[in-house]
């Protein structure tokens, strides 16, 4: 059957093959399903906490700066500090001085029209709809306003350059302020009483990139505006559109531009200087948060540690017998380091499908977009085959350190 | 490295002048000074009372644990200085161990419990399988090589045991009160397994306190107090005396 070996007891290479460490590994999972699932779970609470914290991350900082999008990084607002006095803030030739410098896409005045009496603007025929007589805001815009506020027409048209200068009496409204007058369809042309005085509906506005309080107001040219009602003691705004990287210079220009007379009474609030905060912020937020990711990483890893610990305490004797059929304390380190690294992997696979399901859902409750970047998601399980592989040094060594008759003995 | 002087060249195991103890106040002599040789097909019993230093004995010839003094010269070659390494490689290649408690693991089946026997010994695994059954069919329990430890008796747990240690081949089988456990039937077959071990070449081993089973063996050793003696059977109220090498 056997004979000792005349050709001496040489021990010849005694590293295992991959293979047979690996399936060694998943035999000693297998065979403990109840432990290894529990090593697996602190795995998949570790990687999916750093999961769902980056990726909650990214979502969020997607969905701040969307909401602080790149339309805010390229405005810049000008605004009469002196309302009060009786000479205009912006020349009626605003526009134009604005335009031209360098940076500069568009731009328009608007203020709110002090319209005395109440209600000041009232449906004059039953042209459209069967609303009731209301009282909506008036606004006072250039022309370039509707492009500047990036603005969509529902019907109709936007009044130009010749109905500002002509002072003409059209109306662009406001879809909030077409409901609220009754006003839904304008093919007829019809038209509104504004303090007593007829305007034509031209068209309803049905959305805007900025100013979207224009959507709540009947918006009339400036002009006309200043023909009827003259200065809005309530103040007025001029809205610039730049290029990106532009509003910092255009701010710095546009009110000796404007008012070279005089100006110190506009002041100028340019959007790009909060960008910069809110970059400073968003990186105070990313390693905070970051932080935390990691902490929970470290808890997971942990608890993969504990497990796999109590899992060598409980194998003792399995680890005298494979000592005694000649595994080397290497033979052992490998057993217990590749168990707790397949399952820092599964765990780290599980832990960042939950994620992303977990970060799905967050967002579709918040209306938000689940932002997820590749260059985050895909390491993420290796991220649990690191943990999982780290976690395992204390117990894998603890257990190649055991003496194989102590180990048999108990 | 050099063989000890005065040891049997043919020898495949020599203790000389080995001892064990372990620290305390005063250090417990576990194994006092013994030489020691086991020949390549010897069949020895290795009886004693208990706490009598069989189990320390059985330890260091199986190089699982090492004299607190002296050496242990294994086919000629001092194990004294040899790295963990080496020596786990010599249990690997050379010694197969029987426990009286079986030592089988409970979560794989016969012939997975075998095939663990050879992995250290880096049998590809393809062969470890056929040689485990191989092996069960050996020891008579082909037709339970897919049973679980849990579902077999202790005869043939231990028989499973015994593949487990015979499958790669050892030179030297130590058996630690293999029958220990088992009912007269079952021991007897175990026991008639080990004759045939003895019979294919393998020096065995057995640590028994039954005088029946050492009665198989050809050559008996005693323990008294840590001291190992040759003795005859009949004989074991003789005054020790040292044991002889092979």
């Amino acid at each position: 059957m056997l004979c000792w070996r005349p050709d001496g007891p040489a021990a010849g290479k005694q590293s295992l093959r991959l293979a047979d460490i690996a399936s060694e590994a998943v035999l000693g999972i297998s065979a403990r399903p109840g432990r290894s699932m529990l090593t697996m779970l602190a795995a998949i609470v570790g990687v999916g906490s750093f999961a769902i914290v980056i990726g909650l991350t990214n979502t969020t900082r997607a969905e701040v700066n969307g909401r602080f999008n790149s339309l805010a990084a390229t405005e810049v607002v000008v605004s009469d500090t002196e309302p009060q006095l009786s000479s205009a803030a912006f020349p009626p030739d605003t526009e134009r001085l604005i335009d031209r410098l360098h940076g500069v896409l568009s731009s328009g005045v608007l203020f709110p029209v002090g319209v005395a009496v109440a209600p000041g603007v009232t449906r004059l025929a039953p042209a459209a709809g069967q609303g009731p007589a209301n009282s909506v805001q008036v606004m006072g815009v250039s022309p370039g306003v509707f492009q500047v506020s990036m603005g969509k027409l529902a019907q109709g048209r936007f009044f130009g350059a010749l109905a500002d200068r002509e002072r003409q009496n059209v109306v662009v409204l406001g879809e909030a302020a077409a409901a609220q007058l009754g006003v839904t369809d304008i093919s007829a042309q019809p038209a509104i009483e504004i303090d007593g005085i007829p305007f034509t509906i031209v068209g309803i506005l049905q959305s805007v990139g900025r100013e979207p309080s224009l959507l709540q107001v009947a918006i009339i040219p400036d002009q006309t505006a200043l023909r009827y009602w003259g200065i809005s003691a309530l103040g007025a705004d001029a809205i610039i559109a730049t290029r990106p990287g532009s509003a910092a210079v255009v701010a710095s220009e546009a009110a000796v531009a404007i008012l070279p007379a005089d100006p110190q009474r506009l002041a100028v609030v340019s959007s790009s200087e909060p960008f910069i905060f809110q970059a400073a912020i968003n990186g105070d937020l990313s390693a905070l948060l970051l932080l935390a990711g990691v902490m929970a990483l470290l808890m997971g890893m942990i608890g993969i540690a504990s497990v796999t610990l109590t899992s060598v305490l409980e194998r003792f004797y399995e680890i005298g017998v494979r000592r005694a059929l000649g595994a080397t304390r290497p033979h052992i380190t490998c057993q217990f380091l590749a168990e707790s690294t397949i399952l820092g992997t599964l765990g780290g696979l599980a832990g960042t499908c939950l994620s992303i399901i977990i970060i799905v859902t967050i967002a579709d409750i918040n209306h938000w977009n689940a932002v997820f970047s590749l260059a985050v998601i895909l390491p993420d399980p290796l991220i649990g085959t690191v943990a999982g592989c780290l976690a395992g040094i204390y117990p894998a060594l603890r257990a190649a350190r055991l003496d194989p008759v102590e180990a048999l003995r108990r | 490295m050099p063989a000890t002087s005065g040891s049997d060249a043919r020898a495949l195991l020599s203790l000389a002048a080995a001892e064990r103890s372990y620290p305390g106040s005063p250090p417990v002599a576990a194994l006092r000074p013994a030489d020691l040789c086991i020949g390549p097909r010897d069949y020895v019993s290795l009886m004693g009372r208990s706490g009598s230093g069989k189990s320390t004995l059985l330890n260091i010839m199986g190089l699982l644990d090492r004299p607190s003094a002296g050496s242990v010269i294994f086919a000629g070659t001092d194990t004294e200085q040899m790295p963990d390494r080496q020596v786990a490689g010599l249990r690997a290649q050379h010694i197969g161990f029987v426990f009286q408690s079986f030592n089988l693991l409970p979560q794989r089946t016969a012939t997975d419990n075998v095939a663990l026997g050879l992995l250290y010994q880096r049998v590809p695994r393809s062969h470890r399988e056929q040689i485990a059954r191989g092996t069960l069919d050996r020891v008579g329990l082909s037709h339970r090589v897919a049973a679980f430890p849990g579902q077999l008796s202790g005869g043939e747990k231990q028989r499973v045991a015994i593949a487990r240690a015979v499958a790669g081949r050892p030179a030297l089988l130590l058996c630690d009160e293999p029958t220990g456990n088992l009912d007269a039937a079952s021991a007897t077959s175990v026991l008639d397994l080990l004759d045939g071990l003895r019979d294919d070449g393998i020096a065995v081993v057995i640590v028994t306190h039954d005088p029946d089973v050492a009665a198989r063996a050809d050559r008996h050793l005693v323990m008294s107090d840590g001291t190992v003696r040759d003795t005859v059977l009949g004989d074991l109220g003789d005054g020790p005396r040292p044991a002889m090498e092979h």
